[in-house]
């Protein structure tokens, strides 16, 4: 039999579904906001050239009239699978090097006292001041001076693209953050039992932060995924090390410049979908929330 | 014993990061800033004519677009950035409170991190488009007058308000899962113990959430703030080198398209300083406010 | 700490000046050409910004070259855009790290001629041997490759194009409107014919005459007016009584709607436009031509029309003039001797009178030499009867009609370069048009972005 609510528990469960109500409108009203750029893109890709230049601009596509051949053709233009084996190469490389370096210094700058700790902090958030481009040529001629340019292995290559983003400012920061948040309960409990600080980073600090590092390593890779002019400059002299951001934007311009817009979001979207695997596989480690044990009360 | 200073131990731990940061962040800034005070830099052949305190600076300042670039980027850092906090502290807080469907939002929310930015900026243009925009479609059915947002002739505040439009959209996936993380991070006990008085979900909300938050709220502050003084690549996405609509082009420079134009010119004598010196400018008036940001920060945050 | 600090600014500062970003200083190059080609084995690079289809036809030709002289070898790499191809050989130069040719505009080579990094190949050219018959050469595609300060000529023509204008063939035959293949139209004539094609009739259009970009017709316009553009020495001379009447003049024909740009439909070229009917003539790229055919089953006021294409529209009573783009060839100084006529062999190879036609007529780029318009292939394609290439051989027939009169535009460096010029020029006809602003206020802002 049913248990019957009490006058306040209806109350607070109607509540609850008023609530969940304006949240999930909420939510999809954002979702929708989100997703439209996407819509015209795919149903871009899926359109026959003349198709995407008609005007007044066609808005939806029965699913007999979709293109697939669009993504056949993207497919084709480029060696896509190999830019994406390099890409992920690369994107593994740099991420564990952010990863290590990232952990080891943000536990340093959370928790270990040293002179000069935030004049040095302060002077790395200052280097995020200054725009990409600057850094560009005088890395190019470390990288050049490092042997990675002339007579390029594939090796040398991996080596020129990844090792300049192996750590991270911005990353540094966020875990940080994550990191002084830990208690100072936590560090003094481990402490009295004898742990080490290197002992309590990876039995303490590693496992509470988990979902941060996870989203580190996510969005680390993705921006490797998107990143265009470094990966081009280091590699001029052959196009099979490049990455895949590389295929995209040079696989459809032609001799007069103009665009098959069509084939160039079918590209786009090719390139997409592994990161949306990889995240739909990550999101979870995320998601799944920590609960502090050690200090209750 | 936490007062202690314990300079070797942490430099160990620091020097990985630190010495690739030396090599391939300290390095090149040094470099920049070197630049900014040599006469006739060419870059190609590696030589110089001597020194000069301000040229550079004072050649920058006095282009026709700088007054143009400072408000552009000013707009930029203080509409987006809050706009875009604020929305995503919102939307993460409405994530973190569902449990259906609660994964197929978030990977909606990603979607714009993981794109092109010159692909979106395509359809986005389209999006807010005279005749054929969704924007105008939506603002004829409830009886407003189709705008001329970024199209031929458009005026400076219509396309600037689409340009932040893209800004912010683009914007949110990041902060969206930044939050999320920490609000997956944060102990359930605190909310338990509010249930247990009974308190109202917003005062939750405002009262342990956000607090409990700061410290990510002042990352992703801080970081946004930094980001939107560089802005570029939106107004590019958007607009094409064009940097504003036809009839209007340049309308939305910012700082840092100043320092693409000189580095285009790289080859000619000169152009390299000028590029050093738009930097340099902009990391000045980056620095000023993000010290700023940093003081009202150190009195929120709690750890 | 602050030691520490102190240690690495001073370090940075100390490998700074130690010229680690500086690049190699090069000096004069000094060209010396050995007798024959040595036997060793020898490689050369040759980087571009073509795309897949043109580096197969590049590739051809390499091995052709290969069977005569077995001992080259021949790598080509796409940077994918003159952009980067431009940054890419910016760095390799500063770097060291060069090809042995590469291509590119006169905008990039007198970037790379500031760091002396381009061999002057007047020597290879008057080599009793290895020498070229300049002669052969289309004029004006020669001029832009001689117009450097120092009188010495550091690029050869490779891989031309022009503009031509494409026009509704059905609709101007509708009003027995003969429009020739071979001469071009003056802005006299369209305006004769304005009343009659363009309106809003059934066999009209809205709009007459579309250029595809605003920068060139500037400057071509400048030349016709005799208005003065810029100079190699970097004057911009714009400012003056003629280019103002010049800009009036097309003010005027905008207001009638004869004369439009891609901008009025927010595009980025006149094809869209013209295919559906909206504009009856369309002046762009010759390599652009098959954006311009109207297909099977082509939606748009006129259905499928039938094309025709003329050479660009002069100006009555002013100077003939046709603009031309498309990329040079240029040898970079770091290359060996042998290295050197190694590349200087290829470069003969690939602008002889076989292989010009060959490029061209695969790719809608026109022949860089007069003799090879006489090629019994090329001839073959510009008399072509099948309707398929058909468009393709009209416009090589009206880059051959301009052939006299093919200008350039000075290119140079410094604060404001060639190319910054040129972008003006444009955005500034777009306001002109666009109407944000009135033709004085345009040019004025022009010329303060300038800094003149």
């Amino acid at each position: 039999m049913k248990p019957i609510l009490s006058k306040k528990e209806q109350a607070a469960r109607r509540q609850k579904i008023i609530r969940l109500v304006i949240v999930y409108t909420l939510l999809t009203f954002v979702a929708l906001f989100i997703v439209i750029p996407f819509y015209w893109m795919i149903l871009t890709s899926l359109k026959t050239a003349q198709q995407v230049d008609r005007v007044p601009p066609i808005l939806f596509l029965k699913p007999g009239d979709w293109q697939f051949r669009n993504f056949a053709l993207a497919l084709q233009a480029a060696p896509y699978v190999r830019f994406m084996m390099n890409t992920v190469i690369v994107a593994a490389i740099s991420t564990v090097g952010t990863i290590i370096t990232t952990v080891l210094a943000a536990f340093a700058f959370a928790r270990i006292n040293f002179k000069g700790r935030d004049f040095i902090f302060m002077l790395l958030i200052s280097s995020m001041m200054i725009p990409g481009e600057m850094f560009v040529i005088t890395n190019f001629m470390t990288v050049n001076t490092l042997g990675w340019i002339r007579d390029q292995s594939f090796i040398d290559a991996l080596a020129a693209m990844s090792f300049p983003f192996m750590t991270s400012i911005f990353y540094l920061f966020f875990l940080r953050q994550t990191f002084k948040q830990v208690p100072d309960e936590l560090y003094l409990a481990a402490k009295v039992d004898g742990t080490t600080d290197f002992k309590y980073l990876l039995k303490v600090m590693i496992p509470i932060a988990k979902p941060t590092i996870i989203t580190i390593i996510i969005l680390n890779a993705m921006g490797t995924w998107n990143a265009y002019i470094w990966p081009n400059l280091v590699s001029p002299q052959n196009e099979d090390y490049r990455l895949v951001s590389n295929g995209l934007r040079n696989a459809y311009r032609d001799l007069a410049g103009q665009v098959a817009y069509n084939e160039q979001m079918a590209a786009a979207l090719i390139v997409t979908i592994p990161l949306l695997i990889v995240f739909l596989l990550l999101k979870k480690q995320i998601m799944r929330g920590v609960s502090r044990s050690g200090i209750k009360g | 014993m936490l007062e202690e200073k314990h300079n070797i131990k942490a430099w160990l731990y620091l020097a990985p990061a630190m010495i690739l940061l030396a090599v391939f962040t300290f390095y090149p800034i040094f470099n920049a800033f070197f630049l900014v005070f040599l006469k006739d830099f060419n870059f190609l052949a590696g030589t110089f004519e001597g020194f000069t305190l301000t040229e550079n600076f004072v050649y920058i300042l006095n282009k026709p677009d700088f007054k143009k670039a400072l408000l552009n980027t000013l707009m930029i850092v203080f509409v987006s950035v809050p706009v875009s906090v604020i929305l995503a502290l919102l939307i993460s807080a409405w994530l973190n409170s569902i449990k259906k469907l609660q994964g197929f939002f978030q990977t909606i929310f990603f979607l714009p991190y993981v794109t092109n930015a010159i692909a979106i900026g395509m359809a986005f243009a389209f999006l807010f488009h005279r005749n054929y925009g969704l924007i105008n479609t939506m603002l004829n059915w409830i009886g407003i007058p189709s705008v001329n947002w970024v199209g031929l002739g458009a005026g400076y505040w219509s396309s600037m308000f689409a340009l932040l439009v893209f800004i912010i959209w683009s914007g949110l996936a990041f902060k969206i899962m930044v939050f999320l993380s920490g609000l997956q991070s944060i102990d359930k006990q605190y909310y338990d113990a509010a249930k247990v008085d009974s308190t109202p979900r917003s005062r939750i909300f405002t009262k342990i959430t956000v607090p409990l938050l700061s410290p990510m709220i002042a990352y992703i502050t801080i970081t946004s703030i930094i980001g939107a003084f560089k802005e570029y690549t939106a107004v590019i996405g958007m607009f094409g080198v064009r940097l504003g609509p036809a009839g209007n082009d340049g309308a939305l420079v910012t700082i840092v398209a100043l320092v693409y134009e000189a580095i285009s010119r790289s080859g000619s004598t000169g152009a390299y300083s000028e590029a050093a010196a738009a930097s340099i400018i902009l990391f000045a008036i980056t620095l000023v406010f993000t010290l700023i940001n940093m003081q009202i920060s150190k009195k929120r945050v709690h750890f | 700490m602050k030691r520490i600090f102190v240690l690495m600014l001073s370090l940075t500062l100390v490998l700074a000046l130690s010229g680690c970003i500086f690049g190699g200083g090069r000096e004069e190059t000094t060209v010396t050409i050995p007798d024959a080609l040595p036997e060793e084995e020898i490689e050369i690079t040759l980087w571009h910004a073509f795309g897949d289809a043109n580096q197969e036809l590049l590739q051809e030709m390499f091995d052709e070259f290969n069977e005569m002289y077995p001992n080259v070898t021949i790598n080509q790499v796409t940077q994918g855009g003159y952009d980067e191809l431009r940054s890419a050989t910016i760095n390799a130069i500063t770097a060291g790290t060069t090809p042995t040719l590469v291509m590119g505009y006169p905008d990039h080579f007198v970037e790379y001629l500031n760091g002396n990094a381009l061999v002057p190949l007047d020597e290879y050219i008057e080599h009793e041997e290895f020498g070229i018959d300049l002669d052969d050469f289309v004029p004006g595609f020669l001029a832009e490759n001689q117009q450097y300060l120092d009188g010495n000529m550091y690029s050869m023509p490779f891989a031309k194009s022009t503009e031509m204008v494409v026009y509704n063939k059905t609709v101007f035959d509708h009003h027995g409107i003969d429009i020739p293949d071979d001469e071009a139209l003056t802005w006299a004539d369209l305006i004769g014919f304005a009343d009659t094609v363009q309106g809003s009739g059934d066999m009209q259009c809205e709009f007459l005459f579309n250029a595809d970009s605003a920068a060139n017709f500037f400057i071509n316009s400048s030349r016709q007016w005799d208005a003065g553009y810029t100079t190699t020495e970097g004057d911009v001379l714009i400012d003056n009584e003629t280019t103002r009447e010049m800009l009036n003049y097309y003010k005027d024909l905008m207001d009638q709607d004869i004369l439009a740009f891609p901008i009025e439909w927010d595009q980025d070229y006149g094809s869209t436009n013209f295919l559906q009917g909206d504009v009856c003539m369309t002046q762009g790229s010759t390599a652009g031509t098959r954006y311009n055919v109207p297909v099977e089953g082509q939606e748009g006021k006129f259905g499928q029309f039938e094309i025709g294409i003329t050479p660009i529209i002069q100006l009555e009573g002013g100077t003939e003039s046709a603009i031309q783009q498309g990329p040079n060839v240029a040898m970079i100084s770091d290359a060996t001797e042998a290295e050197r006529l190694a590349a200087w062999l290829l470069i003969k190879h690939m602008t002889n009178t076989e292989n010009t036609a060959f490029f061209a007529m695969n790719t809608g780029y026109v022949p860089v030499r007069l003799s090879a318009f006489n090629d019994p292939d090329y001839q073959a394609f510009l008399n072509t009867d099948d309707a398929d290439r058909l468009p393709f051989s009209m416009a090589a027939n009206v880059a051959y009609a301009q052939v006299d009169y093919y200008q350039y535009d000075p290119a140079f460096v410094g604060r404001i370069t060639s190319s910054t010029v040129r972008q003006e020029a444009g955005f500034m006809f777009e306001r002109i048009y666009s109407e944000t602003q009135s033709v004085e206020e345009s040019l004025q802002q022009m010329l303060e972005q300038l800094g003149q």
